[in-house]
C-alpha cells in the first residue's frame, strides 16, 4: 500500500509541485512585506497643513497678540465657502483643501470643479510644474523627480481602469515610487513602486488568473487546489507511515 | 538524506496548514463578493445639491446669502482643520473638519462634525446618546438598507478592537437587523458614515480569511509571526520536494515517456528455483513491477530510498546511487546487490531475490 501511496505522491506533485513553490515563495513575500509599506504609506505622507494661517479671522488673533513681530505677509482665502456655493448652488460636495500648497474648493456639480480659494480662478487643469510640486509635497523626506509625463492613452496596467487624462511622475530610487496625479483635480489617484509591483505579479502568480488578476475562482486554480490536496493527503500517509511503521513488515501492492 | 529529513520534519510541522490554506484558498473562491462586501443589501444615498439653501424665490427674497458657518468662524474655532468639507449628516448639513486621517479610513483618525448651519460641534461618540443622535444613527441605518420591516435593535457603541471589524481603530456605532442574513450596519461614530454591512456571508468570508492567514490574534493583517514563520517553512517543503523529484529525474529513477515499452526480465529467488519471467513496463521501477505483479519483495517505506529493504541482486555492475551506497555495504555493491527502487527494469535482465530472514 504505502508502495502505491508514494507513487501517487510522487506522480501528483510532478504535476503541482511547481505550483506549490509558486505558492509558498508567492505567499511568503505577501506576509514578510508589510501591507503599508507596499500601498506607499511610508513614501506618501498622510500628514496635510493646517487651514487657519491661511484665513482672515485667524490672522487678526495672532496680530493682536503678537503686535510686535513682523507679520508674514501671506495672502489669505478671499472667498468663502458660501460664496463659492451661491455661484454654483448646483454643487452636491464641496471640500477646502489642498492644491500643492495652496488652499483650493473643490466641488461635485455635473464635474469636477477646482477653485483657488485665494484669487476665486477656476482651475482648469494641472500643468506639468504643478503635478511636479504636488508630487514633491506629498512624499516623506526629499526626492528627485525622475520624469514628468501626461497619460492621455494606453495606461498601463498598474492603474486599471482610473479615468485618463492622469500625470504620472516617476521619481528616482531604488524602488522606483510612482505617484499618478488626477488632471483635473490634482489629486493623487494611487501610488506604485516596485515593491507593489512585486507584489502584484505574485498576486497573479498565487490565484493563478495570470490576465486579469482577480478571479481567484478560476478552473485552473480550482484543479490544483484539489490535486494539491489530494497531494498532501498522501504525503501525510507517507509521513504516518514513516513515524509510526517503521518495522520491517513486510508490504505488497 | 539531509533532504529526505527535512522534507519530513517540515511536513510533520506544516501539513495541517497546507490543508486549512488550500481548503480555505478554495472556499474562498466560492464565496459570493458582492453579498460578502454587503453590496446587496446597502443603498448608497445620492447626495442633495445645496441649491436649496439658495434659492432666491418669493419667500427667501435671496436672504440667504451666507447660510452656513464661514471658514474663518470654523478656522477660529477649530485651527488644526486640515480640510473641511461640506456634506449631510442624513438630511442635515454639517462641516466634516479633518484634523488627521491615515490612508485608509479604518486607520485612526480624527474628524469633527459641525452643525452647518449653528456651528454647534455634533459628538456622534458619546456613550450615552443624547435622545435626538440616537434616533439620528437608527435613521442612518434605516436607510442605508435596502432590507425594510425587520426589527432593528437600537445602537451600541463599540470601541476597538471590534469583532466583525478587525481593521478598524475607531469606534463605531453597531446596529443589528434581524433579517434573514443577520445584517449588521456600522456607523463610524467620528463621521456618522456607514462604513459597513456585516452580514452571514461576510462572517463566513472573514472566517476563512483568519485561517488563511493565521490572523488567529484577529488584526485584519497577513503580516503577522505565525503564517511567516510557517511560510518560510512550507517553502522549505516545497523546495526540498522539488529537489527530491529533480534528484529523481538526474538518477534516472522517473522516466517520462510517451508510449510504455514492455520488457521481459527473469526473476530468481528461492522460492522460485527456477526463476520466473516477467514481462512489464521498461520505464518503471523495478520495485513497483515486482509489487504489482505480487512478488513478494520487503519495501517499508514504500520506495523513498529511506529505510534500505528492497534489496536485491542485480546480473550487470549498475551505477549506485546515493541511497544504494547507504544502505549496502561496498562487499555487497560489488556482488552486485542494489536498491530495487533506485533502479528501472531497463536497466536489468535478470533479479535476484535473497531468501528473506
Amino acid at each position: 500500500m504505502v508502495a502505491m501511496i508514494r507513487r501517487y505522491h510522487r506522480w501528483l506533485m510532478l504535476f503541482v509541485g511547481l505550483q506549490f513553490l509558486v505558492w509558498s515563495f508567492s505567499g511568503l513575500y505577501m506576509v514578510l512585506v508589510d501591507i503599508h509599506s507596499i500601498h506607499g504609506e511610508d513614501l506618501v505622507t498622510a500628514k496635510q497643513p493646517v487651514l487657519a494661517p491661511w484665513t482672515e479671522g485667524y490672522q487678526k488673533a495672532k496680530k493682536s497678540t503678537l503686535q510686535s513681530l513682523q507679520q508674514q505677509t501671506r495672502q489669505l482665502i478671499s472667498m468663502d465657502i458660501n460664496d463659492v456655493l451661491s455661484k454654483y448652488p448646483n454643487a452636491s460636495s464641496i471640500s477646502l483643501g489642498w492644491l500643492a500648497n495652496k488652499p483650493v474648493y473643490r466641488l461635485t456639480s455635473v464635474e469636477a470643479i477646482v477653485i483657488d480659494a485665494i484669487t476665486g480662478d477656476v482651475i482648469n487643469s494641472i500643468s506639468k510644474n504643478l503635478a511636479a510640486d504636488i508630487a514633491l509635497l506629498s512624499v516623506d523626506g526629499s526626492r528627485e523627480i525622475q520624469g514628468v509625463n501626461l497619460i492621455t492613452d494606453n495606461p498601463p496596467s498598474e492603474i486599471g481602469f482610473r479615468r485618463l487624462p492622469l500625470w504620472r511622475v516617476d521619481f528616482v530610487g531604488i524602488n522606483s515610487p510612482t505617484l499618478y496625479i488626477n488632471y483635473t483635480t490634482g489629486e493623487i489617484v494611487t501610488v506604485r513602486q516596485n515593491t507593489w509591483r512585486i507584489f502584484d505579479v505574485l498576486w497573479r502568480l498565487h490565484i493563478m488568473d495570470y490576465y486579469e488578476g482577480e478571479d481567484i475562482n478560476n478552473w485552473l486554480l480550482n484543479v490544483f487546489t484539489i490535486s494539491g490536496l489530494l497531494a498532501a493527503l498522501s504525503g501525510l500517509i507517507l509521513l504516518w507511515f514513516r513515524l509510526f511503521k517503521n518495522n520491517p513488515v513486510e508490504h505488497t501492492a | 538524506m539531509i533532504l529526505k529529513n527535512i522534507h519530513k520534519w517540515v511536513s510533520l510541522v506544516v501539513f495541517i496548514q497546507l490543508f486549512i490554506w488550500m481548503g480555505t484558498g478554495f472556499l474562498l473562491g466560492k464565496v459570493d463578493g458582492n453579498k460578502a462586501a454587503g453590496r446587496d443589501t446597502l443603498v448608497r444615498q445620492s447626495p442633495a445639491s445645496f441649491s436649496r439653501f439658495y434659492t432666491n424665490d418669493s419667500v427667501t427674497k435671496g436672504a440667504l446669502k451666507s447660510p452656513f458657518v464661514s471658514i474663518n468662524a470654523l478656522t477660529q474655532q477649530y485651527p488644526l482643520a486640515t480640510q473641511i468639507k461640506l456634506g449631510y449628516l442624513f438630511n442635515q448639513p454639517i462641516y466634516k473638519l479633518k484634523i488627521f486621517a491615515g490612508q485608509h479610513n479604518y486607520q485612526a483618525s480624527n474628524y469633527k462634525l459641525i452643525d452647518a448651519i449653528t456651528g454647534e460641534l455634533i459628538d456622534l461618540s458619546s456613550p450615552v446618546l443624547v435622545a435626538k443622535h440616537a434616533m439620528l444613527i437608527s435613521a442612518i441605518a434605516k436607510t442605508s438598507t435596502k432590507k425594510n420591516g425587520y426589527a432593528m435593535s437600537s445602537p451600541a457603541l463599540l470601541q476597538p478592537p471590534i469583532e466583525e471589524l478587525p481593521r478598524e481603530r475607531n469606534a463605531v456605532w453597531q446596529v443589528n437587523i434581524d433579517d434573514e442574513s443577520q445584517t449588521s450596519v456600522y456607523i463610524r461614530a467620528q463621521t456618522g458614515d456607514v462604513i459597513a454591512h456585516v452580514n452571514d456571508e461576510t462572517r463566513w468570508r472573514d472566517l476563512l480569511l483568519m485561517l488563511h492567514f493565521m490572523d488567529y490574534t484577529e488584526q485584519g493583517s497577513f503580516n503577522n509571526w505565525f503564517i511567516k514563520v510557517f511560510a518560510l517553512l512550507t517553502l522549505l517543503l516545497s523546495s526540498s520536494g522539488l529537489w527530491w523529484i529533480y534528484r529523481l529525474f538526474k538518477d534516472g529513477q522517473i522516466k517520462l515517456t510517451w508510449f510504455i515499452r514492455n520488457k521481459t526480465v527473469l526473476v530468481r529467488s528461492s522460492e522460485t528455483s527456477k526463476g520466473q519471467h516477467l514481462r512489464t513496463s521498461a520505464n518503471s521501477s523495478i520495485l513497483n513491477s515486482l509489487l504489482t505483479n505480487n512478488i513478494s519483495i520487503q519495501a517499508v517505506c514504500g520506495g523513498g530510498g529511506i529505510c534500505g529493504t528492497c534489496k536485491f541482486k542485480a546480473d550487470v555492475q549498475l551505477a549506485a546511487s546515493a541511497a544504494d551506497r547507504k544502505h549496502i555495504t561496498q562487499s555487497e555493491l560489488d556482488l552486485g546487490y542494489r536498491l530495487a527502487c533506485q533502479h528501472l527494469i531497463k536497466e536489468v535482465s535478470v533479479i535476484g531475490l535473497d531468501k528473506r530472514k
